[in-house]
């Protein structure tokens, strides 16, 4: 590591090196040190969060700025009738601007408000949240008759109004807005270290990026999409009716309507009556796809002439225009405007219509359903004609091969919804709902002639409220029409298992895609997911590659408003399309320029606005999250401004060499400068996607000094290649030298592994914990582990390692484990579980007192304090009570239980610790929650020693259970009399081809013999050669391995063993969460039948395979045994004269048939209670299942 | 009674014999005989000689698990607001060494007269600590009062010049914070738990027997091949003699049998110059105390126990009518 002291102590000789030289590896690592230490690991939570709150909440406001009510007077029986005057009467309910409250507080009890900080909220179950504020005004309005003079019979004039009262804007309370934690909104902002820990109690390594609702902390998951207004042009194998079609989603800036899909076809070859192959739209609301040349017509292009050219651009294109032949003789008998819209109207709903009528219901439609992303007004329809030619151009151009057809799965055209956009959107949602209920409110009062309207009571803050903390509650989100969800799990509680689980978690990436769904494309790797999207962790299984994570160094675009860029693209020379001249196409130099998939116009140099514009980027003239990308080979400029683009940082290289020198890293190492200021003079720049496809980009330094150099122009370079993986694999040590698999089963498994997953544990609640007991740093690390602080909040030991058989007892998976290494504290860890409980209304804490109580459960009372509640310290198993509760029963559920009727009042609701656990009361607290009710918390803790059973893993997706402790005399020994601590089976390496494994294991014996710490950062060129150079040099093998000698009888193993130092980690899995065994124990209610699961104390299940297997062995009354007699066996007594089930009573001998007056003719039979269940139902149905009996002999 | 009584511990190298038993001289053996190498506070190095590995092994097996020492085993907590919960404390607890030259004098708890503890079976401390005007505090094995006088106390490390080291650090309290507690330490062994193992370490090792033919090796091999042949060895066993030209072996002691030389010498077609291999009847030994008992005590009281242990075995033969000679 380089410090500044470093620099200074440099030889002044080298001064040219010292400031003009290139950089190294070592200042790159500053840099990137730099990034992280300015935006930290979650910034693309917390910085969309910041937007929404900032901005989106202010523009969804001002989209529904005016809202009319027109007054429309109730009849009032008696009096009052002086209203007449009220017709024309209007009121406007003017939003303006919005206030956000940057200190979350609630409401006590005593309607007083207190700050609240996030570890308050988190353990007294409270909502960390704000309230937002609105500037409202109230203007009443008359309606002025419009003045018909002049008009024309069509014409229309807009009316007029006049102001008659406006009253003065009031500030009403929106709602709450649930804050994210560490966001600029939150009370931890702007805190220093000490402030963090001292006084908010907060983790000094929580980043935050979360949210805390009921106490619970819950991540809003990245949800990829297709990115809107992109145009795609895809191939279909020839059954289809179109082989080539290109498709656009078109959704307006800032519109809550869903996009709209709008699709030109090339028809297939030989389908039926057209010979030729016509193109063909579909536009919506309109069921059956419309010639495109009518649609041109419609929009406006009437002449061939005008159709060619938006299409072809170049009328002697003649293969071009060839294709578009047959197109453009379907059309000919539609040969204006008004033809082709009503051609297109007569295929929508409004057929049945005049032709006038018909022809502005097409218009309606062209204007505001088509392209929406162009214009949803009718200046639109000469723009829109251009975009249709352009779809149609590229269309045909990849028809006849001139480009390719496009990749669905290409990561450029994908969208990541982030916290900030999600909530937006539900904002939206409830903002709408919460005008309209305050219109519904006012227009009942207007019109019932209240004199005095209330803003304040008729905006239901309620509902945004809710909406927002109840979506984030239960992570469905949104709701169409029908009140159904659009979305589920989106808010999921965060993952405090360790601190990297945290970590990974808030950098998730969900594709919401029906996961049983069998295409495996977009589940595979794409080339475009470099450096954005970690190529290693992602879950197995149904999840697989649709959830994905993101790279340490990629980050999202939180979006800008595209007008700033349009009008400084008008400024240098961006010819605009609506005042374009569509023969101007043909001119060769002529480029396309589009705004976020829209196109605006023309411009004739594009290398100069090209450069301009990237130069603004890089001065921070404009945003710097604008990309800008020029598609040389199809003349197009793509700007992009919208949120959700992944991007990620890049050197810039000049004429081969870094644009960053050595002189600007003392700056960053010294903190005088940060990572932003290298942004501002253009030493780096962010990159998304698709600008990076269009960019050089040199992979290592040494790329730019050799001939590499000379061979491409590099334009960019990467800041270090390891910087593609995610926050779990960049915790693998030499991931370049593992099956790839391997990495993704380790990616997975580091979720599952114990340390401590946040300093502050011992004053958190937290439902299910787990902390080690001695969690070390490893031996051997890499360098982005210091950005993940993997070394402050450690999970895992170097454990001495022996890969040997032994005795076998670690054959398929296992390990042996040195027990005298457990006895001294290897891999212990304590266990927390919060048993959480508040009283509600008729509820009190108390030692149930079992006379006046009914209900009691089988646990032990008697460790209760007087309070109702156990004491730190108490030693608690089973089903001991640790809160006492009881509920007072109201009258109507008192002769429920007919024994307790004369003098229990009140039900035990008492809490049980859970049946299979035991440890001490570690801390209870007693508080209340926002509804003002006794709440809490008692957490429990138990040390868990390995055992056999419990799991074990090193970095590499080499997991096993412990099959064996050894005490240290029986273990294979050194000369040196080191003993490992464990064994793992050789077995275990040659097919998984984990290498890293091994190298880390010879790196780590290195750095434990002389002090220091391994270098295990992938893609740095480290050489194994280089490290058993190093062993040998310390007095051992070269390869790490040892002779060694059996700790039984001391005789000398034949073979060499590798021993050395490997990381490894406890995973959560130990048998004895898992140990369960059942002779006989509770049975369902309705079935009778064993319960299920552990936590009941259930049976094991005997399934169908293992019925499958019964019977092959012809096993027919062991089968009896477990399914029926050891199930759910009954007995009843069926008349045998009709076959119902009748009464017995077995203590007097008396059987009776109520039915056929039967008492000697019945039989006792063994059928299955659910058997007996069944035949009951269906007696209820009115059916009488008859049992018939017969004696076999 | 034992050869180990004659150590003198001043001088460190004294030469012992044991062996009483007439079964120790058996075929092929002379005497079993130890010597020993070094002889500080807390380690011993020593030869253990013309015996079998069985006996070498067994009493390093006995050294690590079978010595018996005093460990706290008990901790009653009374009062306990540091930030570490109990059962951590206690666990590090067990593991500090007490002094137990006087273990003799106890019972295994289980093996003891009386019903729960007594005087016998177990030693009484008391843990209390309290941090009232320092911001931290450091709680270490001087905390630890006995409640008793028996000898069994803490250990105090004290390095190569005689003065005493920091005691063992237990843990930290931070401002008004405390600790109270009572401690019990019983007698045990390491079979038990590792807390009562008496040692850090018990090595042993055959001898190494490093030969090289000199002449092949010096005529066979260019003069390049005989330095990369030096080189070769991790623990530079070979020595190259600048004057002679030649390869010379230094120390064979350091050998760890590792082979490189002999592939060398495969290799290089030299098969039979090279010879490694240990010697069958002479084992070093070095043990570590980790100060509960004086190294050479933990080595004599281990061969007490191992002779006890055939005294039972031989007795246990002739019930049978079996000599056990
Ligand atoms: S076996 Fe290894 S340690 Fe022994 S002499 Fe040969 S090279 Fe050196
Ligand atoms: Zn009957």
């Amino acid at each position: 590591m380089l410090n500044a002291e470093d620099y200074q102590g440099q030889s002044k000789a080298n001064e040219y090196d010292k400031f003009q030289g290139e950089i190294d590896y070592e200042d790159a690592w500053a840099v990137i040190r730099a990034y992280f230490k300015q935006h930290g690991l979650v910034s693309q939570q917390i910085s969309s969060f910041n937007r929404f709150l900032e901005m989106n909440v202010q523009e969804i406001v001002k989209e529904h700025k005016s809202n009319r009510i027109k007054v429309e007077p109730q009849f009032m029986p008696r009096g009052r009738n002086d209203r007449q005057d009220e017709e024309n009467i209007f009121y406007d309910i003017i939003f303006d601007q919005v206030h956000v409250n940057n200190s979350p507080r609630i409401q006590e009890s005593d309607e007083s408000y207190s700050a609240v900080f996030p570890h308050e909220a988190r353990i007294r179950n409270l909502t960390y949240a704000t309230e937002i504020y609105v500037d409202v005004r109230l203007q009443k309005l008359k309606q002025i008759p419009i003045d018909r003079s002049g008009l024309t019979d069509g014409e229309k004039r807009e009316p007029k109004f006049i102001v008659l009262e406006e009253q003065k804007p009031i500030q009403a309370f929106l709602g709450k807005v649930p804050v994210m934690v560490r966001s600029k909104f939150c009370h931890l902002r702007g805190l220093d270290d000490t402030q963090i820990v001292r006084n908010a109690k907060e983790c000094l390594y929580d980043q935050g990026g979360y949210f805390i609702i009921n106490g619970g902390e819950k991540v809003i998951i990245a949800q990829e999409r297709m990115a809107n207004n992109i145009v795609l042009v895809f191939h279909r194998k020839p059954p289809a009716k179109f082989n080539w079609m290109a498709e656009i989603r078109s959704q307006a800036e800032n519109s809550n309507k869903p996009p709209q899909q709008f699709t030109v076809a090339l028809q297939s070859k030989g389908s039926n009556r057209n010979y030729a192959k016509c193109i063909y739209a579909t536009l919506p609301a309109i069921r059956e796809p419309i010639p495109v040349a009518i649609l041109m017509r419609a929009l406006g292009c009437v002449s061939d002439k005008q159709i060619i050219n938006k299409i072809c651009y170049d009328p002697n294109d003649a293969e071009m225009c060839e294709v578009l032949k047959p197109s453009l003789e379907e059309a000919m008998a539609y040969t204006d405007e008004e033809e082709a819209l009503d051609y297109i109207s007569k295929r929508g709903s409004g057929a049945q219509y005049r032709r006038e009528i018909r022809i502005s219901y097409a218009l309606k439609i062209l204007e505001s359903e088509f392209l929406p992303h162009i214009s949803v007004t009718s200046e639109g329809l000469y723009k829109k004609s251009y975009f249709v030619g352009y779809m149609v151009n590229r269309l045909i151009q990849a028809s006849l091969g001139r480009t390719t057809e496009d990749d669905r799965d290409y990561y450029g055209k994908k969208r990541l919804d982030m916290a900030g956009t999600l909530l937006s959107g539900l904002f939206r949602q409830q903002f709408r709902q919460c005008v309209d209920d305050m219109i519904k409110y006012l227009k009942r009062d207007i019109d019932n002639g209240k004199d005095c309207i209330n803003l304040t009571q008729a905006i239901k803050s309620d509902t945004i409220t809710r909406g927002l903390k109840s979506a984030l509650a239960t992570g469905n989100w949104g709701k169409d029409k029908q009140g159904d969800v659009q979305k589920t799990g989106v808010a999921q509680v965060l993952n405090r298992l360790t601190f990297a689980s945290s970590l990974s978690h808030l950098r998730r990436l969900n594709t919401p895609l029906a996961k049983s769904g069998k295409l495996t494309k977009p589940r595979q790797l794409h080339n475009s997911h470099w450096g954005m999207v970690c190529p290693a962790e992602t879950p197995e299984g149904q999840a697989c590659g649709l959830v994905k994570n993101l790279s340490l160094m990629a980050l999202v675009s939180v979006g800008s408003p595209n007008k700033t860029l349009i009008e400084i693209l008008e400024d240098f020379g961006v010819e605009d399309l609506s005042s374009l001249d569509p023969e101007i196409l043909q001119q060769k130099g002529l480029c396309k320029v589009f705004v976020n998939g829209n196109w605006i116009g023309c411009h004739r140099n594009a290398n100069d606005l090209v450069d301009t514009i990237k130069e603004m980027r890089r001065t921070y003239t404009i945003p710097k999250e604008i990309s800008i990308v020029r598609d040389i080979y199809t003349k197009e400029i793509k700007f992009f401004t919208d949120s959700g683009r992944v991007q990620r940082p890049l050197f810039i290289v000049e004429n081969s060499r870094l644009k960053i020198k050595k002189m600007h890293i003392p700056q960053l190492i010294r903190s005088i400068k940060n990572f932003e200021d290298l942004l501002q003079e253009g030493l780096c720049e962010f990159l998304d996607v698709e600008e990076e496809e269009t960019v050089m980009i040199a992979m290592t330094l040494e790329d730019l000094k050799g001939e590499k150099a000379l061979k491409y122009s590099y334009t960019h370079c990467e800041i270090h290649p390891s910087m593609i993986l995610g926050v779990c694999a960049s915790i693998i040590p030499f991931p370049d030298h593992n099956q790839s698999p391997r990495n993704t089963y380790q990616s997975a498994m580091g979720k599952q592994a114990m340390g401590v997953y946040t300093s502050n544990y011992q004053m958190r609640m937290d439902t299910l914990a787990h902390v080690l007991y001695y969690p070390q740093k490893p031996l051997v690390a890499t360098k982005s582990m210091e950005f993940l602080h993997f070394k402050e909040l450690s999970s895992g030991l170097n454990a001495t390692i022996a890969i040997a058989c032994y005795t076998g007892y670690n054959q398929e998976d296992s390990i042996m484990l040195n027990q005298s290494a457990i006895d001294r504290g290897f891999f212990r860890s304590v266990f927390f579980r919060t048993y959480d409980d508040c009283s509600k209304q008729d509820e009190t804490f108390a030692i149930p007192d079992f006379a006046k109580t009914s209900g009691r459960k089988h646990g032990d009372y008697d460790k209760l304090d007087i309070d109702g509640l156990i004491n730190p310290g108490v030693l608690v198993s089973g089903d001991d009570i640790i809160i006492g509760k009881i509920a007072k029963m109201s009258q109507n559920t008192f002769n429920d239980d007919l024994k307790d009727q004369t003098n229990k009042k009140f039900k035990d609701c008492s809490v049980p610790l859970k049946h299979s656990e035991s440890g001490i009361i570690d801390q209870v607290i007693l508080t209340t929650n926002d509804e003002a009710q006794k709440f809490t918390k008692v957490k429990m803790r138990a040390v868990r020693i390995p055992q056999i059973g419990d799991k074990f893993a090193s970095r590499h997706g080499q997991k096993g259970t412990c099959g064996m402790t050894y005490r240290q005399e029986d273990l294979p020994f050194t000369r040196e009399g080191i003993v490992p601590d464990m064994i793992v089976n050789p077995h275990a390496i040659p097919s998984r081809m984990t290498i890293g494994h091994l190298i880390e294991c010879l790196l780590s014996k290195v750095a434990a013999l002389n002090g220091s710490e391994g270098d295990a950062t992938p893609f740095c060129g480290q050489k194994v050669d280089d490290i058993s150079a190093l062993l040998h040099s310390l007095g051992y093998q070269r390869y790490g391995n040892e002779v060694m000698y059996n700790g039984f009888t001391g005789k000398k193993f034949e073979v060499m063993i590798f021993l050395g130092p490997t990381f490894y980690q406890r995973l959560k899995h130990m048998v004895g969460d898992k140990i369960h065994s059942r002779g006989r124990g509770p049975t369902q209610i309705l079935t009778r039948q064993p319960t299920e699961g552990r936590s009941r104390d259930g049976g094991l299940r005997f399934g169908e395979m293992e019925r499958d297997c019964m019977i092959s062995h012809g096993a027919a009354r062991f089968l009896k045994e477990r399914l029926f007699d050891v199930s759910d066996c009954y007995r009843v007594h069926i008349c045998q004269t009709c076959g119902l089930i009748c009464q017995a009573n077995l203590a007097e001998q008396r059987y009776e048939c109520n039915n056929c007056q039967n008492t000697s003719n019945i039989c006792q039979v063994k059928i299955p209670y659910a058997a007996k269940l069944l035949i009951q139902e269906l007696m209820a149905m009115q059916l009488a299942p008859r049992l018939r009996t017969s004696i076999i002999d | 009674m034992y050869g180990m009584e004659q150590i003198n511990t001043a001088t460190g190298f004294a030469n012992a014999k044991f062996g009483s038993s007439k079964g120790q001289g058996a075929k092929g053996f002379d005497e079993p005989e130890i010597r020993i190498l070094e002889l500080s506070k807390y380690v011993i190095k020593f030869e253990l000689l013309n015996t079998d590995l069985s006996v070498a092994n067994s009493l390093r097996r006995i050294i690590i698990a079978e010595v018996p020492t005093m460990a706290i085993d008990l901790v009653e907590v009374k009062e306990n607001t540091s930030a570490l919960h109990d059962e951590f404390i206690a666990h590090r607890l067990g593991l500090i060494p007490l002094q137990s030259f006087n273990v003799d004098q106890f019972n295994l708890s289980d093996q003891c007269a009386c019903s729960s503890m007594c005087a016998q079976c177990s030693v009484q401390f008391k843990l209390h600590a309290v941090c009232s005007d320092r911001d931290q505090m450091e709680v270490n094995t001087r905390h630890i009062q006995p409640l008793s006088d028996a000898p069994i106390i803490p250990v105090q490390y004290v390095n190569d010049k005689g003065i005493e080291e920091d005691p063992i650090l237990i843990m930290k309290l931070s401002k008004n914070q405390q600790l109270d507690m009572n401690l019990v330490a019983r007698k045990g062994n390491g079979k038990i738990h590792a807390k009562w193992s008496p040692v850090a370490t018990c090595q042993m090792r055959k001898e190494p027997i490093v030969e090289i033919d000199q002449d092949k090796i010096n005529r066979d091999l260019d003069i390049e091949k005989r330095k990369e042949f030096v080189a070769l060895c991790p623990r530079e066993v070979f020595a190259f003699n600048d004057y002679r030209n030649a390869v010379e072996i230094e120390n064979s002691d350091k050998c760890i049998q590792c082979i490189e030389c002999l592939r060398f010498a495969q290799a290089n077609n030299l098969e039979r110059a090279v010879k490694i291999a240990e010697r069958e009847d002479k084992f070093v030994f070095t043990v570590e105390s980790t100060g509960v008992l004086t190294p050479e005590d933990i080595v004599s009281r281990a061969l007490q126990i191992l002779m006890r242990k055939l005294y039972e075995l031989g007795t246990q033969m002739k019930k049978y009518g079996v000599n056990a000679d």
